[in-house]
C-alpha cells in the first residue's frame, strides 16, 4: 500500500497563481510543434486504453485476431461475449473478488482515517518534547518496505491466527491489520498539515468551557477537516484497492482473493493471449470507477496534498 | 461557518473528567485481559519472539494511558501500537533472521522433481499447434473442432479416428453459432452426431479437459498417425512429454534438445554436459538445508521417523476401533491376511477376502475416521503385535515392524541413525548434525551464524553471482525512470499552456494512465507487447517485417519496463510541475529579459533550478519508490528473461533487488533462504533510509531557500 501512496506524494508547491508571462504566443512553427507533441502525447496516453476497450468488445477473445473496430459483430449481444464469458466462468469469480476488494478497502479506509486523524490531532494541537523527531522516526521506520518484512509478517499472521482466527493467514482481518500499519506516516503528515490551518482558538475556547479533548476533536475539529479526510480516505481506498503483493501472499484461497490478485491470475495461467478479451472486459469494469473517482477529484487531491505540504 | 462552530460548542455538554477517566480505564482493562491471554498463549507455543513484541506493545499502551502528562501520546495509542506490531517488530525480526541460517531446503525429493519434469510437454519441431473447441455427443464423448494456429485450416477429430479436414460453412448442419471464442467464422451447432459444447456444457468440457487438473486430461484424440492432445485452454496438437527419466542410466533426457542431464547428488541438480541444469531441482537426502526448526524441534521430528526392519514384512492395513476407543488392525500381506490386536499374537484370517465390517468387539473405521486415527498419536504409538514381533503403523498402506530410526541422547548430545548405526554430532556453527564422515542428518536446525549472510551478499556480489548485475539494474532503472518521467512531464507542462483551447480536457485525458490501477495498466501493456501477437509487435511485423523481442531480450525487456513506467509516471510529474511552474513569480524573468537572455537561457538558468527546488524532494521520493518497485517488474516481465545458470532460485535480467529478494524468500522452485533474503532486505532498508534522510535534509534546506526567493 505504501507504494501506491508514494505515487501521489504531496508537493511543496504553493498554490499562489501568478501570471505566466514568459512564453510569447503567435509563433506558428512553435505552435505546430506543440500541436504535434500534444497529439503524440495523447496517442501515447490513450492508445492502450482504446485498445483495451476494443479488445473487450471483440467477438473472439483472442489477441491474435483482434481488430481495432470489431468487424464481425452481428448484434449487441455479440459485443458482450467477453463480458458474458468473464461473468459465467467458474474459474473467474469476478464479482466475488470485486466484493472482497470493496470490503477490505472500505474497512481499511475507515480505520485508517480514524487512527491517523487522532494522531494528526495530537501532532497539531499539542506541543511536546520530541514532536518533530517522533514524526521523523515514524517516517523512517515505514521506509522499510512491507514486502521485505513479508517473512516476518507472514509468520506473525500464522502465529496470531492460531489464537485469534480473525487475524490469521488467508483472512481479511490479517490483511487489513497489515494495511493499517503501512503508509501511516504519510497520512498523518498530510492530515497534520491541514489540521494546522484550523485556528486553535476554536477548540481552545471549547476546552476552556470544560469540554473534554475528545469532544472538541469529535464535534469541532472533525467536521472542519472533512476535505482532507476525503483526500486521505480516497488515497487509502484506492491504495488498498490496487494493492497486490501483500494480498497475493496472504490470501491463498481462490474465493478469498482480491480483484488485483484475481486479475494477475490471467497471466499466471499462461493462456493470456487467448483470454485477452475476458481480461480486457474485467480490466475495464475494475478500472472505470477508480478512474472516474480520480479524474473527478483530481483538483481536490492535488489541492489537499498541497495544503498539507506547505506547512512542514 | 462561525455560527455553526459556536453552535457546536454550545451543544457540547461538559462531562466530568472522572467519567472520561473511568471509561478509559475500563477500556484499557478489557484490552489488557485479552492481550495478556494472547501473550501467554504465544509463549506457550514457543513463539517467545512475538510474545515479547505483543507484551512490549501492551506495556507501551498501558504506560501512555496511565502515566500523567502523556496526553499527546494517548491520542496516538492506536498508531503507536500498530507501528510497533506491524512495522518495528518485523524490522527487528528481519534483522534477527538475517543473522541466522533460516531456510527451508529444496522442496521436492528427486522422485518428485522427476515427476514434475515428466509432466511438462512440448511441441516437437515441425508439428502444428491448433486452437480447439469442444464437441460432445449424447454418450458424453468429446470430439474437437480444430483450427491450425498458422494456416487457418479447419479439422474435426474424434477419439481414435484420423484427423478429418473440413470446410467451415460447407460441412455440417446449420445453424452456425458464433459463440465459440477462437473461431470468428463460427462453428456448426451440430456435426456428425456431436453437439457444440456451449454455455454450461462448454465450462464442463473446459474443466474435464483441463490439461493440468481435468479428469479427462489424458484423452488422446486422433489416431496413431496424427495424435492430438490438449495442452492448454486453447492449444492442442501432437504435444509430447518433454523430459524422460532413464532409470538404468540415471539420466534425464530433454527430448526438445536431446541433451542428457545427470543427477548431481551433492547439489540436488540435474546437470547437462555444458553445465546448464534442468528447471526443477531436488532435495538432497543427506545434505538437507531445511533449518526452520529449533534443535529440539528438529530432534523431535527426526525421532518420529520410522523404518522397516530388514527382512520383516510390510502390510496393507485397515483400522478398527472398539467402544472404549482402543484400536485394532486387519492386515494384508502379499499372500495372507491377519487380525492384529494389541498385546496378542497375530491371528490369521482364514477368509482371504475384503476386510470384514467387524470382528470381536471392533468396528471397522470409515476413511474419514482412518485419516483422523493417522494423526492420533495414540494410534501411531500403539504396538499391534507382540513384544517379539511388533507391528506399528507408519502411514497409509504401511504397517509392520517399523522402528524408530533416529535416537537422540540428551547426555552425550548425539543423534544416532539406527539403520546404519551412525553417530551424528550437532554443529552449532552451521546448524547441522554431522557424522564423522562429514555427512549430515536430513534436518538442520536454526542457529545464529553471525554476519555470514552479509559476507555472502558481498562475496556473491563481487565474485560471480548475478547480484551485482541486479544491483546496477535496480539503480539505473530507478534513475532513468525518474529522469524520463520528469523530463516528459515537464515538457508537457511547458507546452500545455492555458491559451490552448480545451486544455483542461487534454490534461484530464493525459492523466488517465495515472489513474488506472497499476496492476491492470501493466498487464495491458504486457498483452500489447506480447510475443509476436501483441498489437505492437504484430503491427511492426506488418509494417517493417521486423519486431523487437520486447519482453524476451534482456535489453529490450529493460527498455519496455522504462516505457511502461513512463506511461504511468509522467502524468503525475506533469501535474506537479505545472503547479510548480505557476508558482514561480513572473517578476524574476523581467530582470533576465532586460539582460537580453534567450528563452533557453531563462529556462536553463532560472526556471529549472527554481523548479528543482520545489520538486527535488519529490524526485528523490520517486527514486526511492522505483528503487523498491516490485509491482512493475513482477507484473510485466516476472524478472525474465532468465539469466542462464541461475537455479536456486532462478533469476532474470530484469529482476531488481526487490523481486530478487522475493524469489529468495518465497520462490516456489529453489531453496527458500530466508536468512539470506533478510540480509538483503536489511541492506535495502539502510540504503533507502539513507536516501530518505537526505531527502529530509534537502526538503528543509530547499524550503528555506524557497522562502528567500
Amino acid at each position: 500500500m505504501s507504494e501506491s501512496l508514494i505515487r501521489e506524494q504531496p508537493t511543496v508547491i504553493s498554490r499562489e497563481i501568478t501570471e505566466n508571462s514568459s512564453y510569447p504566443y503567435g509563433n506558428i512553427i512553435l505552435n505546430i510543434g506543440r500541436f504535434f507533441f500534444i497529439v503524440l502525447a495523447l496517442f501515447f496516453a490513450l492508445f492502450p486504453v482504446i485498445w483495451i476497450i476494443s479488445a473487450s468488445f471483440n467477438t473472439n477473445g483472442s489477441m491474435v485476431t483482434q481488430r481495432l473496430i470489431p468487424d464481425d459483430v452481428a448484434s449487441i449481444s455479440d459485443l458482450l461475449v467477453n463480458y458474458r464469458d468473464l461473468f459465467d466462468n467458474p474459474q473467474i469469480l469476478f464479482w466475488r473478488w470485486m466484493g472482497n476488494s470493496l470490503l477490505v478497502s472500505s474497512i481499511s479506509t475507515i480505520l485508517i482515517l480514524l487512527i491517523t486523524a487522532m494522531s494528526a490531532y495530537s501532532f497539531s494541537r499539542f506541543r511536546f518534547r520530541g514532536r518533530r523527531n517522533l514524526l521523523l522516526t515514524i517516517f523512517l521506520i515505514q521506509v522499510f518496505p512491507n514486502l521485505l518484512a513479508m517473512v516476518a509478517l507472514y509468520l506473525m499472521l500464522l502465529q496470531l491466527g492460531k489464537h485469534i482466527p480473525m487475524l490469521g493467514l488467508d483472512t481479511y482481518g490479517g490483511l487489513i491489520l497489515i494495511y493499517l500499519g503501512g503508509g501511516m506516516a504519510m497520512n498523518i503528515w498530510l492530515m497534520k498539515g491541514f489540521f494546522d490551518t484550523i485556528p486553535r482558538d476554536i477548540d481552545e475556547s471549547a476546552l476552556v468551557d470544560g469540554a473534554a479533548y475528545w469532544q472538541s476533536f469529535w464535534y469541532l475539529i472533525f467536521p472542519l477537516v472533512r476535505p482532507i479526510l476525503a483526500v486521505v480516505g480516497l488515497l487509502a481506498f484506492v491504495g488498498t484497492f490496487n494493492e497486490f503483493l501483500l494480498a497475493r501472499i496472504i490470501l491463498s484461497e481462490r474465493e478469498n482473493w482480491t480483484l488485483m490478485v484475481g486479475m494477475f491470475s490471467f497471466v499466471d495461467g499462461g493462456e493470456f493471449s487467448t483470454e485477452w478479451g475476458m481480461f480486457a472486459a474485467g480490466s475495464l469494469v475494475a478500472s472505470i470507477p477508480i478512474v472516474i473517482l480520480y479524474l473527478a477529484l483530481q483538483r481536490f487531491i492535488v489541492g489537499g496534498l498541497t495544503v498539507g505540504a506547505v506547512k512542514g | 461557518m462561525i455560527r455553526s462552530i459556536s453552535d457546536s460548542i454550545l451543544r457540547i455538554q461538559a462531562i466530568p473528567p472522572v467519567v472520561t477517566l473511568v471509561a478509559r480505564l475500563v477500556l484499557l482493562a478489557v484490552i489488557d485481559v485479552f492481550a495478556v491471554q494472547l501473550v501467554a498463549a504465544l509463549y506457550d507455543d514457543g513463539n517467545w519472539f512475538l510474545a515479547v513484541a505483543v507484551a512490549i506493545t501492551l506495556l507501551l499502551v498501558n504506560v501512555i494511558n496511565l502515566a500523567p502528562n502523556t496526553i499527546p501520546l494517548r491520542w496516538m495509542t492506536p498508531s503507536l501500537a500498530l507501528l510497533v506490531l506491524v512495522a518495528v517488530y518485523p524490522l527487528i525480526y528481519t534483522l534477527f533472521v538475517s543473522t541466522t541460517n533460516f531456510k527451508d531446503g529444496h522442496r521436492f525429493t528427486k522422485v518428485e522433481a522427476i515427476e514434475l519434469l515428466e509432466q511438462r510437454r512440448f511441441l516437437p519441431a515441425g508439428e502444428v499447434s491448433y486452437y480447439w473447441s469442444p464437441y460432445v455427443d449424447e454418450a458424453g464423448n468429446y470430439a474437437l473442432w480444430l483450427v491450425s494456429a498458422t494456416g487457418g485450416q479447419h479439422y474435426f477429430v474424434e477419439q481414435g479416428e484420423p484427423l478429418q479436414a473440413v470446410e467451415p460453412f460447407a460441412s455440417g448442419d446449420p445453424p452456425y453459432t458464433e459463440s465459440a471464442r477462437q473461431f470468428p467464422d463460427g462453428l456448426p451447432a451440430t456435426f456428425e452426431g456431436y453437439m457444440l459444447a456451449e454455455g454450461p456444457a462448454f465450462f464442463q468440457a473446459m474443466q474435464a479437459l483441463d490439461p493440468q487438473s481435468g479428469t479427462l486430461k489424458d484423452t488422446q484424440f486422433g489416431d496413431e498417425s496424427s495424435p492430438i492432445g490438449i495442452s492448454g485452454r486453447s492449444e492442442a496438437g501432437n504435444y509430447q512429454q518433454r523430459w524422460i527419466y532413464d532409470e538404468d542410466e540415471d539420466v534425464l533426457i530433454d527430448r526438445a534438445s536431446y541433451v542428457e542431464y545427470k543427477a548431481d547428488l551433492d547439489q540436488g541438480l540435474f546437470i547437462a554436459p555444458d553445465g546448464t541444469s534442468a528447471p526443477v531441482d531436488f532435495r538432497v537426502p543427506y545434505n538437507s538445508s531445511d533449518t526452520r526448526r529449533t534443535r529440539a524441534e528438529a530432534v523431535e521430528l527426526l525421532e518420529q521417523e520410522r523404518y522397516l526392519v530388514e527382512g520383516s514384512t510390510n502390510y496393507d492395513w485397515v483400522a478398527y476401533r472398539d467402544e472404549a476407543g482402543d484400536y485394532a488392525l486387519w492386515l494384508q500381506s502379499d499372500d495372507r491376511t491377519y487380525f492384529a490386536i494389541p498385546g496378542q499374537p497375530l491371528m490369521e484370517d482364514p477368509v482371504l477376502a475384503e476386510a470384514p465390517e467387524s470382528f470381536e468387539r471392533y468396528q471397522r473405521l470409515n476413511s474419514g475416521a482412518t485419516m483422523q486415527a493417522l494423526v492420533d498419536p495414540a494410534f501411531k504409538s500403539t504396538n499391534f503385535g507382540s513384544v517379539l514381533t511388533p507391528i506399528f503403523v507408519k502411514a497409509q498402506e504401511q504397517a509392520g515392524d517399523y522402528r524408530q530410526r533416529w535416537v537422540y541422547s540428551e547426555e552425550t548430545e548425539t543423534l544416532t541413525d539406527l539403520t546404519r548405526n551412525k553417530l551424528f554430532f550437532p554443529d552449532p556453527a552451521t546448524g547441522d548434525f554431522v557424522a564423522a564422515d562429514d555427512t549430515t542428518a536430513p534436518l538442520g536446525y536454526w542457529v545464529n551464524i553471525g554476519p555470514e549472510n552479509y559476507t555472502e551478499v558481498f562475496t556473491s556480489t563481487l565474485i560471480d553471482g548475478p547480484l551485482f548485475q541486479i544491483f546496477l539494474w535496480t539503480l539505473s532503472f530507478a534513475f532513468f525512470s525518474v529522469l524520463t518521467a520528469f523530463a516528459m512531464g515537464l515538457f508537457m507542462a511547458v507546452i500545455l499552456t492555458d491559451d490552448i483551447r480545451g486544455v483542461r480536457y487534454i490534461r484530464s485525458m493525459l492523466l488517465i494512465p495515472w489513474a488506472i490501477p497499476g496492476m491492470i495498466g501493466i498487464l495491458m501493456w504486457r498483452g500489447m507487447l506480447n510475443g509476436r501477437v501483441g498489437v505492437i509487435p504484430a503491427t511492426m511485423l506488418d509494417l517493417f517485417d521486423y519486431a523487437p523481442p520486447f519482453l524476451t531480450d534482456p535489453l529490450w525487456a529493460k527498455l519496455s519496463i522504462l516505457l511502461v513506467n513512463l506511461w504511468f509516471a509522467y502524468p503525475y510529474f506533469m501535474l506537479i510541475t505545472s503547479g510548480a511552474l505557476q508558482s514561480i513569480p513572473g517578476t524574476i524573468y523581467e530582470a533576465a529579459e532586460v539582460d537580453g537572455a534567450s528563452r533557453w537561457d531563462k529556462f536553463w538558468n532560472l526556471t529549472l533550478p527554481l523548479l528543482l527546488v520545489s520538486v527535488g524532494p519529490l524526485l528523490i521520493a520517486s527514486f526511492i519508490f522505483n528503487f523498491n518497485n516490485y509491482l512493475l517488474i513482477e507484473a510485466l516481465t516476472e524478472g525474465n528473461p532468465r539469466i542462464p545458470g541461475t537455479n536456486a532460485p532462478p533469476v532474470g535480467y530484469t529482476d531488481n533487488l526487490m523481486t530478487y529478494t522475493y524469489r529468495y524468500a518465497f520462490s516456489a522452485d529453489g531453496t527458500r533462504n530466508f536468512g539470506f533474503a533478510a540480509a538483503i532486505a536489511v541492506m535495502i532498508f539502510l540504503m533507502v533510509a539513507f536516501l530518505t534522510l537526505i531527502q529530509f535534509r534537502l526538503t528543509r534546506r530547499w524550503e528555506e531557500i524557497g522562502e528567500n526567493v
